[in-house]
């Protein structure tokens, strides 16, 4: 397994030559091998690189996938060169420096594509490497965690804000990393939340990124839910705001563990959100045959409703799976009568969302401001490399 | 085209809808009955039957009121811990008791205005307030269904019924927290 392990981490440099459709078909590939890769051996490893973060790469090899514009070489090229980093990141997870340094490299290439899309993405690179700088530093051995939260929050709210372009294949890395280690402050999951809720009308996918965020300062459901926001932003479908039950009824039991009365504040801003994230089903749904992406990203939002606990281990979800099951039967049944007694009709719900327009343009200052950006986030990583030397 | 005229694509897509809420009600109904499977599975089909913004938001909701009430999202657990100790708009603190109802009024609340599917939705509400573990207490389990019948299809006509909904099921939740 172990080489299956490494053809994941190191095959994925021979997509530097391809051009963007057959890049979007070799990252279905790449994810495909990843989850296998997982699912068979996930304690498989390969020097310091492990199996383990095999959720992160599939995330990000997804969201390659999802990724239709622009068509240019160079652009395709330094997504798939942060979308390798990014993976790596996720199979260094055992140590967060070293994941947190596969992040940093990764949003640093990706400020050289967002330049180069150039249809406003300067500034929400800009703010995922001010993120990442303070993710870096909030890790270094006498950092503080709130910086990871604050830092995490702002790469994750950016990495998703232009969903289907190169930026969005830092947000898988960025939920693990923020993840890793828990604040349980109850302030960092309220100010995040607020922000998701904020963000839910406009921008449904950075909603779900940041309720991932909060899910994850507060150690519950973060995997699942970070799930959702990945699929979210990769297929943009407002159904599968659905796949957030299971980590919902994670995050449920965790937080009445902490008896607070702050929860119900963060329940209210949880259904404020989800009041505003909500959408018909065929609302801005495209007719046709839908991108394999989306077909991918429906088909492990379906697993992911489906048997949860197949994915994590959690006494809430000890019992969904029997759940599903009857309610697949017994939908089944449901339909086979409404079709006999009812005109009723059943029709496949179009699941391929267009692809949302970016027309701004890159402010004059963006340029400057992201190198700085970058060398700030230099000065950030020497300091984390440094605590960890020491 | 004036608001209100559907032309024959929407009206597909409407039937097509219907259709899912359907098979979504028969699932809730026998996943109550049963007693079997997750609450927030239930809440879930319950958002699918409900089809509105307010009341789809308010079906996860009320089941995260009745996870928080029970301590478990087995509804098994909750099925099983009514037949030994009662309904559970009759059991524990008078907090506990009001969440119950609040969040079984809640899925009441939900009731769309097709009657079929109106039943289905009163009948899960009728066992989240007084839903022991078939066999036991079958008397109880009736009048549950039947009161959560009556109440849902009496709900059907009541104005603004999302937010009521969403506000009952928050309320269940402060209580049941």
């Amino acid at each position: 397994m172990s080489v299956l392990l490494g053809v994941a981490l190191f095959g994925p440099a021979a997509l530097l030559v391809l051009d963007r459709r057959r890049t979007q078909q070799a990252g279905l590939g790449v994810a495909a091998l990843w989850l296998v890769v997982g699912l068979v051996d996930s304690d498989a490893t390969l020097g310091r690189f492990a199996a383990a973060g095999f959720p992160v790469a599939v995330g990000t090899w997804l969201l390659v996938a999802s990724i239709s514009w622009p068509a240019t070489r160079a652009v395709t090229r330094l997504t798939v060169a942060a979308a390798g980093l990014a993976a790596a990141g996720g199979a260094l997870a055992a140590d967060r420096a070293d994941a947190v340094g596969a992040l940093a490299l990764a949003a640093a290439v990706l400020v050289v594509a967002a330049r180069l899309e150039a249809d406003g993405a300067l500034v929400p690179a800009l703010v995922a490497v001010v993120g990442v700088a303070l993710v870096a530093l909030g890790a270094r051995a006498d950092g503080a965690s709130t910086l990871v939260l604050l830092g995490g929050a702002l790469a994750a709210g950016a990495a998703a804000w232009r969903a289907r372009r190169a930026g969005v294949v830092l947000l898988p890395l960025v939920l693990l990393v923020t993840s890793l280690h828990p604040t349980l402050e109850w302030w960092h999951a309220l100010v995040v939340g607020a922000a998701a809720t904020v963000l839910a009308g406009r921008r449904p996918h950075v909603a779900g990124a940041l309720w991932a965020v909060a899910a994850g300062a507060l150690g519950a459901g973060a995997l699942l839910l970070g799930a959702t926001a990945v699929l979210l932003a990769a297929a943009l479908h407002p159904a599968l705001a659905l796949t957030a039950l299971p980590g919902l009824a994670v995050a449920v039991t965790a937080v009445a563990d902490l008896h607070s009365r702050w929860s119900l504040v963060l329940a209210a801003l949880a259904a404020l959100t989800a009041v505003r994230l909500w959408r018909r089903p065929d609302d801005g749904a495209l007719p046709g045959r839908p991108s394999d992406a989306t077909v991918a990203s429906v088909a492990i939002g379906a697993w992911l409703l489906l048997a949860p606990e197949t994915w994590v281990s959690a006494t809430a979800l000890e019992s969904w799976g029997t759940g599903a099951l009857i309610a697949v039967v017994a939908g089944a049944v449901g339909a086979f009568l409404a079709a006999s007694f009812t005109e009723a009709t059943y029709e496949a719900p179009e699941v391929e969302v267009a692809d949302p327009l970016y027309v701004e343009r890159d402010p004059g200052w963006a340029w400057p401001a992201s190198l700085a950006s970058l060398a700030i986030l230099a000065i950030s990583g020497g300091a984390l490399v440094a605590s960890v030397v020491s | 085209m004036r608001p209100g005229h559907l032309d024959p694509a929407q009206n597909d897509v409407a039937e097509a809808v219907s259709a899912y809420r359907l098979m979504a009600a028969a699932a809730a109904v026998v996943l109550a009955l049963a007693g079997r499977g997750s609450v927030l599975v239930l809440g879930g089909l319950l958002a699918v039957v409900a089809a509105s913004r307010l009341a789809s938001v308010s079906a996860v909701v009320a089941a995260v009121a009745v996870q928080l009430r029970w301590g478990t999202a087995s509804l098994s657990a909750v099925a099983g811990g009514q037949a030994v100790l009662g309904p559970a708009v009759a059991l524990g603190s008078t907090r506990a008791a009001a969440a119950m109802a609040l969040a079984a009024l809640t899925v009441a609340l939900l009731a769309p205005r097709p009657a079929v599917l109106a039943v289905a939705v009163g009948v899960v509400a009728g066992a989240v307030a007084a839903g022991p573990e078939v066999p036991h207490d079958m008397g109880v389990r009736l009048a549950g269904a039947a009161a959560g019948t009556i109440v849902a299809l009496a709900a059907r006509w009541l104005p603004f019924r999302g937010p009521l909904a969403l506000a009952a099921a928050l309320l269940a939740v402060a209580a049941a927290a």
